[in-house]
């Protein structure tokens, strides 16, 4: 048959100072706690290789935008919002835009002054030009394709056109990705928790490979266990139930994450050499992520650029 | 991030040296060999008394699903469904709801929802008493029937004295979505309950009736290799997608007549090979080689000189260990007048159903004579297997699969390794007179039961088609052979039959569990397990229960063989 066409809580240590604090290893060692996820105690998975640092690029990313704001320099840009999983373009879709790139607060386009998507994906909307800002999809069913119901979603940083206008690239998550995202690492999705899923990439633009995902609740604590934050990460493109870090693809998703405004994710990998308690170093890091329920949350990221250096110049222990 | 997804459909020495510690659940009690939980004659309730005479009847019914919506515009012919956005085609709403109410037929390419009947679906039953034995034997033309649905048949007719009711799929991948995964999407799974309706109702009948019509009864035996095939031989009818390439080469058929008159009643064929010959490129119902099978076994064959008289009654195609993709794949068919069809379609089906119905005309005709004592026994146990594919929690989880038979976890967590669900299969051997039959519910590997590490299930057409290395038995593009030096020797599970003059190994039986396959050569992708396929031939560990699966049948299959 060939087919053409997956409440423990273990919060490990309650937050990296509080994990050192608590006795918890630094670097890589330790023992492995299999009834309660497949990490260290340290709650870094066992076995987590280095970086391959040499075959990526850490210079010469470009800047990040500048969040948006309402007196900014408006442009006509399109929205084209299109299919997260199949590539087509998602036509009777809504949408709010944050244009601090904050969609924790009050949108500044919704449906009282935004149509929904026409037959191609598209909807025409004033933008700040040149800025990172952020949008929600907020409902909407694809014409003649059921299995197109739209989820929730949210993605940040995402670049606006200049003065001269262009195209806004936005993503629309189907039922059906995010049920198979949860499903595949073997979660019955939990409606009133939410998914952040994303990607790593260096400066040259290719994927990151070897990095792990941390999320930090609003409160500053670590969220990471098998109930609630459960991170993995995709192997060409598909998420896997037993990888434990950026595979070639760059992709992770962290799961049954709490509702709620202010998260901080981090990207944490070992870049030996540099001086660093066992070599963990913050490779990547992104404020004021909003967790809703029963949505997915798309973040990819870069490196940070710092004097060149591949990380930023951050230890995960001080 | 815009990526696509898959979903079948196999790190460093840590992980994996981790995941070796922690996938393999421990044994739960029960999974040992123990008593089968039927053994008849033997049971209190199945005495070995009663009048030494075989009774069989034989009976079908068409179970073909209503097909009430229906693709009407397919834009780039591929036979899939793929409405705006996704593409152009539309669909007839024949019940008007404005829903897909398709059937979607089980394979290959999905989603592919049938827009007519080329052959119609059956369900076929013989029902055999000997003293105070009786056994059913059903097949029906579609992918699998999962254990729990296979329940429902039987309690429908639990009212009859029989003492057990075997139920076979062709694993047609030409018919309705039994299992769910062919439907629309992760969220659309592709049965229908209407069909498991009509299925159940016309088996339920077909029963019955089989049941009513009993009669004094006589069986032919006969077995050849189906190799006979002028220009071809073994590898016109078959092919081995997965290295080793062993090939179960018996065509073996049993066909029972009236003990009086020598009228047919009922012939039971068993081959193996997937009745996916058909393909995928149009959207028609049927039930691939096996219809042309049957015909000729019922009705005889004339055709480029080959003339053979029918047996008559009811065929009933038998499915064997068709894993490792037994079945068209290379296969060069040429048809009795001689036509070569080299393209798979509904003629190659046709030419492969034909020429297997005049090998097994030809075993009976050269096969034993009518003989009248025909003793019967079946034993029948569950096994408790873990469901350790990812890709199957997936499927459960989002009730793709229709079976909800799952135990053994805490279902508020997450599924994964250390909380693996588990299920029942069941496992059955039967005796009918000099015949037995090992049933479950997978697509076993043919290697398991007949051996054949040594080449001597490996035709030399085979070899010399596909470059094999005769010491290995493996393609010359496979990056990574299977080592045939940890390969088990014998017994293997056919030599352990005693008393057995024609063993047959009865694949997706009485339960539909994925690919079986031997523990030396089952590789999985570390990390990626049973989601992406370990370098080599190793697609089937993707589709299978998991890697503890085949063992802890294996153990249970002996226990019962030799109890």
């Amino acid at each position: 048959m060939r087919a053409t066409t997956m409440n423990i809580v273990t919060l490990l240590c309650a937050g990296l100072l509080a994990l050192a604090a608590a006795g918890c290893d630094e670097g890589n060692g330790g023992e492995n706690d299999a009834a309660t996820d497949t990490g260290d105690n340290d709650g870094y998975p066992a076995g987590m290789p280095t970086i391959p640092e040499g075959d990526f690029s850490w210079s010469g990313c470009p800047d990040q935008l500048p969040n948006g704001s309402a007196t900014d320099t408006m442009v006509s840009a399109t929205i084209a919002v299109e299919d997260f999983e199949q590539g087509f373009m998602v036509e009777g879709v809504q949408l709010e835009v944050f244009y601090d790139n904050d969609a924790s607060g009050t949108p500044d386009l919704d449906a009282t002054n935004l149509d929904v998507t026409d037959e191609n994906g598209e909807v025409t909307a004033l933008v700040p030009a040149g800025r990172s800002i952020a949008y929600r999809v907020v409902g909407g069913e694809t014409p003649l394709y059921p299995p197109g119901i739209v989820q929730a979603s949210i993605e940040y940083d995402v670049p606006t056109p200049d003065a001269d206008g262009g195209v806004v690239d936005a993503l629309s998550v189907s039922q059906a990705t995010y049920a198979l995202i949860s499903t595949v690492l073997g979660i019955t999705p939990d409606p009133t928790k939410g998914i952040l899923a994303g990607g790593f990439q260096d400066c040259g633009g290719d994927d990151l490979e070897g990095v792990v995902a941390r999320l930090f609740r609003p409160t500053g604590e670590l969220c990471q266990g098998v109930s609630e934050c459960l991170d993995r990460y995709f192997i060409d493109d598909t998420p896997a139930q037993d990888q434990y870090w950026s595979s070639a693809d760059g992709l992770f998703g962290v799961l049954q994450i709490p509702t709620g405004s202010g998260y901080r994710l981090e990207l944490h990998g070992i870049v030996p050499g540099h001086g660093c308690p066992g070599d963990m170093v913050v490779v990547g890091e992104h404020d004021g992520i909003r967790i809703i329920e029963n949505a997915i949350s798309i973040v990819d990221m870069k490196c940070i650029d710092v004097d060149d250096q591949p990380w930023s110049a951050r230890c995960v222990w001080e | 991030m815009r990526r696509a997804m898959t979903v079948p459909g196999s790190m460093a020495a840590t992980v994996a040296a981790l995941f070796a510690a922690t996938m393999v659940p421990e044994c739960k009690e029960g999974d040992r060999p123990q008593r089968p939980q039927l053994v008849c004659p033997g049971d209190p309730g199945c005495p070995d008394t009663g009048e030494a005479v075989l009774y069989v009847g034989a009976a079908r019914r068409d179970v073909t699903p209503e097909i009430v919506d229906y693709q009407t515009v397919d834009e780039n012919g591929n036979a899939i469904f793929e409405p705006r956005p996704l593409g152009n085609d539309e669909y007839f709403d024949g019940d008007g709801n404005g829903e897909w109410d398709f059937v979607y037929i089980a394979g290959l390419g999905s989603p592919r929802p049938a827009s007519g009947v080329r052959d119609p679906i059956w369900s076929r039953a013989l029902v055999m008493r000997w003293k105070s034995t009786t056994i059913a034997v059903v097949a029906i033309d579609v992918i699998g029937y999962f254990r729990t649905d296979i329940d429902d048949i039987r309690e429908s007719v639990s009212d009859l004295d029989i003492d057990f009711v075997s139920v076979s799929s062709t694993h047609n991948h030409e018919g309705p979505d039994t299992v769910g995964i062919w439907g629309m999407d992760e969220m659309w799974p592709g049965w229908r309950q209407e069909t498991f309706d009509v299925i159940g109702a016309g088996t339920e009948e077909a029963i019955r009736e089989a049941y009513a019509a009993m009669k004094p009864a006589a069986v032919r035996y006969g077995a050849i290799p189906a190799d006979r095939n002028p220009d071809h031989g073994l590898c016109a009818v078959q092919s081995d997608g997965r290295d080793p390439v062993i090939m179960p080469e018996m065509l073996t058929v049993l066909r029972f007549e009236d003990a009086d008159t020598h009228e047919g009643i009922g012939t039971l064929v068993h081959f193996t090979h997937h009745p996916e010959s058909s393909d995928d490129r149009h959207q028609l119902l049927s039930s691939d080689f096996v219809h042309e099978l049957r015909l000729g076994l019922e009705q005889g064959i004339d055709m480029g000189g080959v003339q053979m008289d029918g047996l008559g009654g009811v065929a009933l195609f038998v499915q064997g260990p068709l894993g490792s993709q037994i079945g068209p794949g290379d296969a060069m068919c040429t048809d009795l007048d001689g036509t070569a069809i080299t393209e798979r379609g509904f003629e190659k089906a046709d030419c492969i159903g034909r020429n297997l119905a005049w090998m097994a005309l030809s075993a009976i005709e050269e096969g034993t004579g009518p003989e009248t004592e025909v003793p019967l026994g079946v034993r029948s146990r569950l096994v408790e297997l873990p469901v350790e594919n990812y890709g199957y929690h997936a499927m459960m989880l989002s009730h793709i699969f229709h079976r909800y038979d799952l135990y053994g976890f805490d279902e508020t967590l997450p599924v994964n390794a250390e909380n693996v669900p588990w299920i029942k299969t069941e496992i059955s051997w039967l005796r009918i007179g000099r015949a037995q039959a090992i049933g479950l519910g997978g697509e076993p590997s043919p290697e398991l039961f007949i051996g054949g590490y040594d080449g001597s299930h490996t035709p030399q057409c085979a070899i010399d088609n596909l470059g094999l290395d005769p010491d290995d038995l493996s393609t010359p593009d496979n990056p990574n052979p299977p080592d045939l030096s940890l390969a088990p020797g014998p017994p293997y599970l056919f030599d352990r039959l005693e008393g057995c003059d024609y063993p047959m190994a009865w694949g997706v039986t009485n339960d539909m569990l994925g690919y079986l396959i031997p523990e030396f050569d089952y590789v999985l992708a570390h990390p990626g397990a049973y989601v992406t396929e370990a370098e080599g031939h190793h697609y089937e560990e993707t589709n299978s229960v998991g890697e503890t699966a085949w063992p802890r049948i294996q153990d249970a299959l002996i226990g019962m063989i030799e109890y």
